[in-house]
């Protein structure tokens, strides 16, 4: 029996991805939109445009730059490159998921959309779940269905945040909004499968620092950059060693 | 649109790569480290309600959590609770 379609996908890998809703994952990183949701309320923003806002931009580091900007009257040509220089880990992410998730007979258009869905939180979970998932022509149906119930929570989020934040004691607020940055480290410690991942996760705490104190606006893309190559450099070179050494047994 | 330019691209480029290769791998090792990056920055250099908090009190808990996950049989769940309540309790009581 063939089953149902939507958009490219079929239903039942999506909702297979949807089982996923009320994850960890998903309620740490939810809480970051806490501290959205708050310091939007405070530059007046209404909740309609907040909510517009997450499921259009879908990226919350470039969302905070933004409203941020926009409070300061900066000009939308400046707005728009700085949140953009934000986002460029979305190149990153997109380019490692995409060929895992890909089919050879598949519509172009699957991978706008998954592209679409792209965030740290589904990247995280994907890490997670792939193996679980049976076959490989699953694979984007499930990640859609993935990123569709994170964007849906993270919007209910927003709203809840939006309403009740001022009912929320001061200090359980910031607790709150420092999770999603223990989550998203401990996760990176979680899904490290080699030895070279654990440095691609050290190294970036070196850097930062000192490329902060040089380029400030620049800080995390260098380190990201800086980091991610020497490690690959390194790990390169080890596997081709041990590949001569292996081959000249 | 600022943040579409870089799926786009990525979509593009993703076309050339082939599963497992020698560039999905680097751009496996840019992404943890950009996420690195970005917690660390949260962390040393925050914004919004964390300017409050004293830096010290943010490493500690970042550093701590890892610690709790791996004594803890890497339980993700504890983990987080335990280091979201220590942080909490410092607070609180401005332990240090």
């Amino acid at each position: 029996m063939k089953s149902k379609k939507f958009f490219f996908f079929r239903l039942k890998d999506i909702k297979l991805g949807l089982c996923h809703l009320f994850s960890i994952a998903n309620f740490a990183s939810g809480l970051s939109f806490f501290g959205l949701s708050i310091f939007a309320q405070n530059l007046g923003v209404h909740l309609h445009e907040i909510i517009l806002m997450t499921i259009i931009v879908w990226a919350l580091p470039a969302q905070m730059l933004g409203l941020t900007l926009y409070a300061k009257d900066v000009p939308t040509f400046l707005l728009i490159l700085a949140t953009s220089m934000t986002s460029i880990r979305m190149l990153f992410m997109t380019i490692d998921i995409l060929p895992r998730l890909r089919l050879r007979c598949a519509h172009r258009i699957t991978d706008y959309v998954i592209g679409y869905f792209m965030s740290i939180t589904t990247w995280l979970e994907y890490q997670r779940l792939e193996p679980t998932i049976r076959k490989r022509s699953q694979r984007s149906g499930f990640f859609l269905g993935l990123g569709i119930g994170q964007m849906f929570y993270m919007v209910c989020v927003c709203a809840i945040a939006y309403t009740f934040s001022h009912h929320i004691p001061q200090t359980m607020l910031i607790t709150l909004t420092f999770v999603p940055a223990t989550f998203f480290y401990v996760a990176l410690f979680s899904r490290a499968q080699i030895h070279a991942d654990y440095w691609a996760i050290g190294l970036p705490s070196v850097l930062l620092p000192l490329l902060h104190f040089v380029y400030p606006q620049l800080d995390i893309l260098l380190s990201a950059i800086i980091s991610g190559s020497l490690v690959w450099y390194c790990d390169y070179r080890i596997r081709r060693r041990q590949h001569i050494t292996t081959s000249t047994l | 649109m600022s943040t579409y330019v870089w799926r786009f691209w990525g979509v593009i480029l993703s076309r050339k790569i082939v599963e497992g290769g020698e560039v999905g791998r680097y751009c496996r090792f840019l992404t943890i480290s950009v996420i690195s990056a970005m917690v660390w920055k949260m962390v040393l250099f925050p914004t919004g309600l964390l300017v409050q908090t004293p830096m010290a009190y943010r490493v500690f808990i970042l550093l701590s959590a890892v610690f709790l996950y791996y004594i803890s049989y890497r339980s993700m769940i504890a983990s987080l609770t335990l280091s979201t309540a220590i942080f909490y309790m410092v607070l609180a009581t401005d332990l240090f």
